[in-house]
């Protein structure tokens, strides 16, 4: 794993970059990737100008309105939900609320995950044991329980699931990362760095961090679909946003009982859901091509 | 080695102790009062602090958790408010459901992602290869749930061939541990196939082909090993994953597991049946992690412990 | 990585496999009957709850039970009180004892004789202020057993719903039985009942076997029932078309249409006594002011919610629905005006400004989501803001129980005005801080007649001043809507949402 170039240094060479992007752009899945993700953040953003209709005015007359070309459809184009609203406006502005909760919920058990597994891994011993002790607490006690001591205690708002979220999934980083710290810790140019007299944190800093960078890049890009599965799950709990906020796994949680009726409406947000997660693994799998090509995570 | 396996069995002990004391707190915090919700919808004040009284609930916290705790340690995990019967039994009758749920998913996934990542790995870029992708993913971003519900329109009400629900000989385990296994199964897949692409690159692997060794004893042998630590790795921790995700699964299937048993007993605020159930559910996960911990250990004696 | 010298890892690997093979196998399987003429198999999304028929408070175990017990007396599927272990009976002039005569010749399913032993052994561990089911007998006094067939209850007050209190879940029990097994007596579900207790596996089913020895002729004709509880709709619905099922319990109205197109199953829709409502904080504005109430009551569409939403059941006006003594058929639902909303707002001296609290229970009605997302709507658009909270069922009885609330929706079963009305307005018990005392006095009056008409008159009259001023904005009377296989005949559905499984068969 450790080739001649020493891992902290970025690459300057300038034949490098460039075959480097060249490797980006060849890669059909990250281009594909990011491209749908970019729209998908354009929906995000500017989910009020581009949604036809409001998502969130109760429409009882057009309670699971058909889909556009379906016998009986046509006001709305990907049809209504069971309370009239328009399915492709709620997508639409469900994007923002979506990511927001995926991203930032991984973004959290990231930042919490990637720092207790530097440090179980650098520091081994006694830091380690306790850290791991704390992971098997952590996944031993019901996402639910939490979920709901949680929510009820401080509120059923967008804050406190991403916070639930967030605090659930720390562990696959920590472990993760401190797989990797330990072998790099064996290796012979942190012992250097030692011999040389480099303090702990500058070596955590220029030589590992580095290097843990990637994998945390690689899990994290995972866990953001992952996460906004999770709220979907929460969702058909009963422990998601509060209506009439639209997010893809609320919509599908709570079209599920028209399945055999009016497919359209879990259907849709579910078939969103499922390609932004794929271009999610595509961005992630083409990030890792870039960035180091022989590490398989 | 011997040890480090009493180490973390007395580490374990301590674990289970922190889990005890997280979910007390946790299901003591949440709003709601058992006492109410074992009563009408509209019962009287005073009748609910009867109640509350008579279940010791009006006592200071930590001497609730006390009388839980030493109680606990001599096997007696209190009475479930909710059934009037010993917490201990009414779990033991759930989770053997629970179990035989979580490790035929398990069986299930990995007998069809092993092969799946293997086959993609080998056949890399090719149709085979995105559709194994494809499948994977599928798997991965489908909630649990509308894939069981799909499962059941289709295998039970349109084809008839499997049941809808609940619990009985093997046709009625087929369509909930397809739907619990499947995200892992596509979690795996990739991973096999990661690891694999890793290992056909390699200088070793380009040698035994030289050498002309058949292809199919390469694979299997080299790429194999080379992903069994992150694969145990996964696998222990999805085991985490799958108890939780049983829970929907159980909800759906109406299988009669503990998972649905422990939400049941968080709705009602059933407090010695959550605190019981979730320590031997803890229990059950602490060790599962030593034995691959331990395996972990035999697979790369690099990583040591001091 | 280097590669290791060892095969171990495909050892390891197999071990895994064979360790998980294992649990897995090692484990049994529980058989289920395959189906059959004699066995029926029913689902409604509730548990069996606990096995103390005193301490509960649940509907399937108020079926399961009425298939197990027999009570003193019945409702019929009209709602008429009909004799069932008491034959006859007749009360006091000063209402303080109601003297039963008991059926004669009727066993326990394990030979225990019914005596008026037993009813007092029954009636009187309802002192116990623990049991859920006590607060229908705070004004027990003690039961007198003159001889073996006559019982006679004394209370220390008139109680009105005495006939009511007796129906399902007050179910007769064994005092012999009692005194021998302890206090945990009832674990064992020993009746007199049609059917006897065979099973109960946790979450999975509760089973029923015939009794042939029971005392009313003639006997059920299904030999087995089988009740499985299954949470989840789509899948309740999809174990009904599979075959699986003969009988599930609360069908979504949406779903209607899909069993109507199949040809084997059958749609029965029961107009329930169970409506649901809106609780409103009458200390705090706009509530605090009778225009206030009145205007939400003239902001809501009942009718396009029932038509559209619910797609089932009717609007409603007052608490006692049609069917129950006190029904008061002069009080229609509210029209909907939104423009008469506003200026009863207005009057009230609501501005606006500021978010109503809202809130609601997560999944104990059907479609509660929906239903108060549009309500929160439609009072938006008559100038009162909302902050809807679907809360967890837990959290929720908190809060409405602290009277942290503006607003919140709850629904009532009951087959007697006293059930809901003393405790939710006469105690308050949802500290909604409506007071009235005349309102007050009427429902003691109703709770403390045993004379039925006078009853009635009572909770009329309380119904017409609730109409004006109460706290209460009925919204709508909810339908029970099952689903029954074609060859399930005979099967009887009660407006207080218990069936019947006794005269039934299978063809």
């Amino acid at each position: 794993m450790t080739g001649t170039e020493s891992p902290g240094q970025p690459k300057q060479n300038v034949v490098e970059k460039g075959r480097t992007n060249r490797r980006f752009w060849r890669s059909r899945r990250a281009v594909f990737g990011s491209l749908f993700l970019l729209g998908i953040c354009l929906c995000a953003l500017f989910a009020g100008t581009i949604a036809p209709a409001d998502p969130i005015a109760v429409s009882i007359n057009n309670r699971l309105y058909a889909p556009a070309g379906v016998q009986g459809g046509g006001r709305y184009v990907l049809g209504g939900d069971q309370l009239g609203r328009d399915v492709l406006s709620r997508i639409i502005h469900g994007a923002r609320i979506s990511l927001l909760v995926g991203v930032s919920a991984a973004l959290l058990s990231g930042t919490l995950g990637v720092g207790l597994g530097l440090l179980a891994g650098y520091y081994g011993r006694t830091v380690d044991e306790v850290i791991m002790r704390l992971a098997d607490i952590q996944l031993a006690i019901p996402t639910i329980l939490l979920a709901i001591a949680l929510v009820g205690v401080m509120g059923p708002n967008l804050r406190n699931l991403i916070l639930v979220l967030g605090i659930t999934g720390w562990v696959i980083y920590a472990r993760t990362i401190r797989g990797v710290v330990l072998s790099l810790r064996e290796t012979q140019y942190v012992e250097a760095a030692n011999a040389l007299g480099a303090g702990d944190r500058r070596i955590l800093w220029r030589h590992v961090l580095p290097n843990v960078w990637t994998p945390a890049v690689v899990i994290g890009s995972q866990q953001v679909g992952f996460m906004i599965i999770l709220e979907s799950a929460l969702s058909f709990l009963g422990l998601g946003v509060q209506p009439p906020t639209p997010t893809w796994g609320a919509m599908i949680a709570d079209g599920r009982g028209y399945l055999a009726t009016a497919p359209h409406v879990t259907t849709f947000p579910g078939l969103v859901l499922m390609a932004t997660v794929l271009a999610i693994n595509f961005l992630g799998d083409g990030l890792r091509d870039i960035l180091d090509p022989r590490l398989r995570l | 080695m011997i040890a480090y396996i009493v180490k973390r069995l007395l580490l374990s002990v301590l674990v289970l102790l922190g889990v005890s004391v997280v979910v007390f707190s946790l299901v003591h915090f949440a709003p709601g009062d058992p006492a109410r919700l074992l009563l009408p919808d509209g019962a009287l004040d005073e009748d609910v602090a009867i109640v509350r009284q008579a279940l010791g609930l009006d006592r200071p916290l930590h001497m609730q958790y006390w009388v839980f705790i030493s109680r606990a340690v001599q096997g007696d995990l209190g009475r479930s408010l909710y059934y009037k019967q010993p917490a201990l039994g009414v779990i033991l009758e759930h989770l053997p459901a629970t179990i035989l749920l979580t490790f035929s998913a398990l069986l299930v996934s990995l007998a069809v992602a092993v092969p799946m990542g293997i086959v993609s790995a080998v056949r890399r870029d090719s149709p085979w290869d995105y559709a194994g992708m494809l499948l994977a993913t599928i798997g991965q971003a489908t909630p649990v749930y509308w894939l069981g519900l799909m499962l059941i329109l289709f295998f039970a009400v349109q084809l008839r061939i499997l049941p809808s629900s609940g619990r009985g000989g093997i046709e009625h385990l087929i369509l909930p541990s397809v739907a619990l296994g499947a995200p892992l199964m596509a979690l795996v897949t990739r991973l096999v196939r990661s690891g694999m692409l890793d290992i056909l690159g390699e200088d070793y692997v380009r040698t035994a082909r030289a050498k002309g060794v058949a292809e199919r004893l390469i694979v299997l042998r080299h790429a194999l090993r080379n992903i069994m630590i992150p694969l145990v790795t996964i696998v222990g921790l999805q085991f985490g994953a799958l108890l939780g995700g049983a829970v929907i699964t159980e909800t759906v299937f109406a299988w009669p597991g503990v998972g649905r048993l422990v939400v049941d007993a968080i709705t009602a605020r059933d407090y010695p049946l959550v605190q019981a159930a979730t320590l031997l559910v803890a229990g059950y996960f602490v060790m599962i992690n030593l034995i691959l911990d331990v395996l972990y250990v035999y697979l790369d004696p690099r990583i040591r412990y001091a | 990585m280097k590669p290791r010298d060892s095969s171990l890892s495909r050892r390891e690997l197999l071990r895994l496999g064979a360790a998980a093979g294992l649990g897995a196998a090692g484990l049994s399987f529980v058989g289920c009957s395959r189906e059959s003429k004699d066995q029926v198999v029913v689902s409604r999304p509730e548990e069996f709850q606990k096995l103390d028929a005193a301490d509960q408070f649940n509907l399937v175990n108020y079926t399961l039970f009425m298939h197990i017990f027999d009570t003193l007396v019945e409702l019929d599927a009209d709602g008429k009180i009909v004799p069932s272990l008491a034959e006859s009976w007749e009360v006091s002039p000063d209402g303080l004892a109601w003297t039963f005569k008991l059926r004669k010749g009727v066993k326990f399913h394990n030979g225990d004789p019914f005596t008026s032993k037993s009813v007092k052994f029954t009636l009187e561990r309802y002192k116990d202020r623990k049991l859920a089911r006590s607060t229908w007998w705070t004004e027990l006094d003690k039961v007198d057993t003159p001889d073996d067939y006559t019982a006679v209850v004394r209370t220390v007050k008139p109680v009105g719903p005495m006939l009511s209190n007796l129906i399902t879940p007050t179910v007769m029990y064994s005092d012999k039985q009692g005194e021998k097994d302890g206090p945990t007596f009832y674990e064992k579900l020993i009746g007199t009942g049609p059917y006897k207790f065979v099973e109960w596996k946790k979450s999975e089913r509760f089973v029923m076997e015939l009794n042939a020895d029971h005392w009313r002729q003639p006997l059920p004709k299904i030999k087995r029932i089988v009740y499985r509880p299954i949470m989840e709709d789509s899948t309740r619905l999809a174990a009904l078309r599979s075959g699986e099922l003969h009988m599930a319990d609360t069908i979504p109205p949406d779903q209607v249409k899909v069993l109507q197109s199949d040809d084997k199953i059958q749609v029965l829709r029961v107009m329930a006594w169970d409506q649901l409502y809106l609780g409103l904080k009458c200390d705090q504005p706009p509530f605090d002011t009778v225009e206030g109430r009145q205007a939400i009551n003239y902001a809501i569409d009942r009718k396009s919610i029932v038509e559209k939403i619910m797609e089932g059941g009717r609007p409603a006006a007052a608490i006692v629905p049609q069917g129950v003594i006190g029904y008061h058929d002069g009080l229609k639902p509210y029209p909907y005006d939104p423009d008469k909303a506003k200026s009863l707002l207005a009057k009230a001296g609501w501005k606006g400004g500021s978010k109503l609290k809202f809130i609601a229970p997560q999944g104990w009605y059907p479609k509660i989501k929906e239903v108060t997302e549009t309500i929160a709507s439609q009072l938006q658009a008559a100038g009162m803001d909302t902050e809807l909270t679907v809360m967890e069922g837990a959290a929720f009885t908190q809060a409405r129980g602290a009277g942290n609330y503006n607003i919140y929706i709850t629904g009532g079963a009951s087959w007697d005005p006293d059930q809901m009305m003393d405790q939710r307005i006469r105690n308050d018990v949802f500290k909604s801080g409506y007071k009235n005392q005349k309102v007050f006095d009427l429902i003691l009056e109703g709770r403390t007649s045993v004379d039925q008409a006078k009853r009635a008159e009572a909770y009329k009259k309380a119904q017409e001043i609730l109409y004006e001023e109460g706290s209460m904005v009925w919204l709508f009377q909810m339908e029970a809507i099952y689903g029954i296989r074609k060859n399930l005949k005979g099967f009887t559905a009660y407006p207080f949402k218990v069936w019947d499984l006794r005269k039934a068969e299978i063809s």
